[in-house]
């Protein structure tokens, strides 16, 4: 048997660099488009805000609120939700916008905001007794960038990644969400979460652990 | 030197998720090329890293561009909002003035319905009972404390109860050892009489 070669597989889809500006939404008005794609750092665009432009504040919303968004749905499991916590987390950081130190990266800043309002999102939503996997129950993948397996597969396995989520605690779940699907290493998450490098990667350790735990009760049929 | 298993399975996160650096993960891809049982740990990682990547991957058949054109236009519009309502947000003093009048109102009005302390000892008047009788047991006395300065002998000797010195100027207050203590002499105690009601002389 072909002994596999035990090392990272390469991501399916270009790796997402959290400081690197986003596509262009389609439906933008031109000069916040051109504003949010123009090499201009989000630092400078948090100084132009200050001063009291507008336009440079849209322009930042354009560049992160597909993360903001995607980042809140993965944790919260719902699409109303994510939508929300995005929205609320744009409003937090342009009340706090004269806060911001410039010392240190802008997205380090915002994903906390997000984070903090995710998490406070997917408690609310736990103690309500409800569960975060409605929207996702039915999901296609994206056939585009999808690994070479059968569809049907795939839509079961990441059904049963969700459940499987849906059953971590928040805080490991926080991690396995930056890291495994948003691609932050762990010296990035750790001042988004507030935590030590060390904490960090227990937790990411642990939750893939416990992740693994579930997913062979699973498979094994115990719990679904 | 072959790190041991234990090592090797600290680095396994690190090394599945491309995170050690190229000496770090050679040394691991040596090792799991031996070891059978990190080899699995490292493939259980690598499958969990796998299955969630594939979230990322399949989205929401939801969620879409316009999606987001129209997330950023209500984001916008209640950036519009906040906006709005902080540059028309009423003066600090017109919100801190009436909170200032109602604990001034709460003040006031406790001041003037607490109870009254007691007088001060220094103007309080000395305690009179009506039931003593002076030194000559003549008439209607008042516990009087005999004061004295220093080295006045007018209210006698020192020897006479009143004590020498700073102490001296006192007499403890008591019933007992006065002479003129009706509760102990058995008299009746003397009423004073006043004129036009209880004078028996009249």
């Amino acid at each position: 048997m072909e002994r596999r070669r035990l090392v990272a597989r390469p991501r399916t889809g270009p790796t997402p660099d959290p400081s690197a500006p986003t596509a262009p939404i389609g439906g933008l008005p031109a000069a916040i488009a051109e504003l949010a794609n123009a090499p201009i750092s989000d630092a400078e665009l948090v100084r132009r805000s200050l001063a009291g432009q507008q336009d440079p504040f849209a322009a930042l919303v354009a560049r992160y609120q597909k993360r903001a968004f995607w980042i809140a749905f993965h944790v919260v499991g719902r699409v109303e939700d994510a939508r929300d916590v995005a929205q609320e987390s744009f409003v937090r950081l342009f009340r706090s916008l004269a806060k911001f130190d410039f010392s240190r990266a802008f997205y380090t800043w915002f994903y906390r905001i997000v984070m903090n309002l995710a998490i406070d999102q997917l408690r609310k939503i736990r103690s309500g007794g409800a569960s975060s996997l409605e929207d996702f129950q039915g999901g296609l993948p994206d056939a585009r960038e999808a690994p070479a397996e059968a569809p049907m597969e795939l839509e079961e396995q990441n059904g049963r990644v969700w459940s499987v989520l849906e059953r971590l605690d928040p805080k490991f779940r926080a991690v396995l969400v930056l890291r495994d699907i948003h691609g932050l290493s762990c010296r990035e998450i750790a001042p988004i979460l507030r935590l030590t490098h060390a904490t960090t990667r227990w937790r990411l350790h642990r939750g893939r652990q416990v992740f693994r735990e579930h997913w062979e009760r699973t498979e094994r049929g115990g719990e679904r | 030197m072959n790190p041991s298993c234990a090592e090797i399975r600290t680095r396994l996160d690190g090394f599945v998720g491309g995170e050690l650096d190229a000496a770090s993960a050679s040394v691991v891809a040596v090792h799991l090329r031996d070891c059978a049982a990190c080899r699995r740990e490292a493939t259980g990682l690598q499958q969990v890293v796998h299955r969630l990547l594939g979230l990322r991957d399949a989205g929401h058949p939801e969620v879409d561009d316009s999606t987001f054109a129209a997330m950023h236009a209500a984001t916008m519009h209640r950036i519009e909002v906040e906006v709005d309502r902080t540059t028309t947000a009423t003066p600090w003093v017109r919100r801190v003035l009436p909170i200032a009048a109602a604990a001034g109102l709460f003040v006031a009005g406790w001041w003037m319905t607490r109870e009254p302390s007691p007088p001060s000892v220094f103007v309080r008047p000395p305690i009179g009972s009506p039931v003593a009788l002076d030194r000559a047991g003549v008439g209607p006395a008042t516990f009087v404390v005999p004061m004295r300065q220093l080295g006045d002998e007018s209210l006698g000797p020192a020897s006479d109860g009143f004590g020498a010195g700073l102490m001296g100027r006192w007499r403890l207050r008591t019933l007992e050892g006065l002479d003129t203590d009706p509760w102990h002499s058995g008299r009746e105690p003397a009423v004073v009489p006043v004129r036009g009601t209880d004078d028996p002389r009249r």
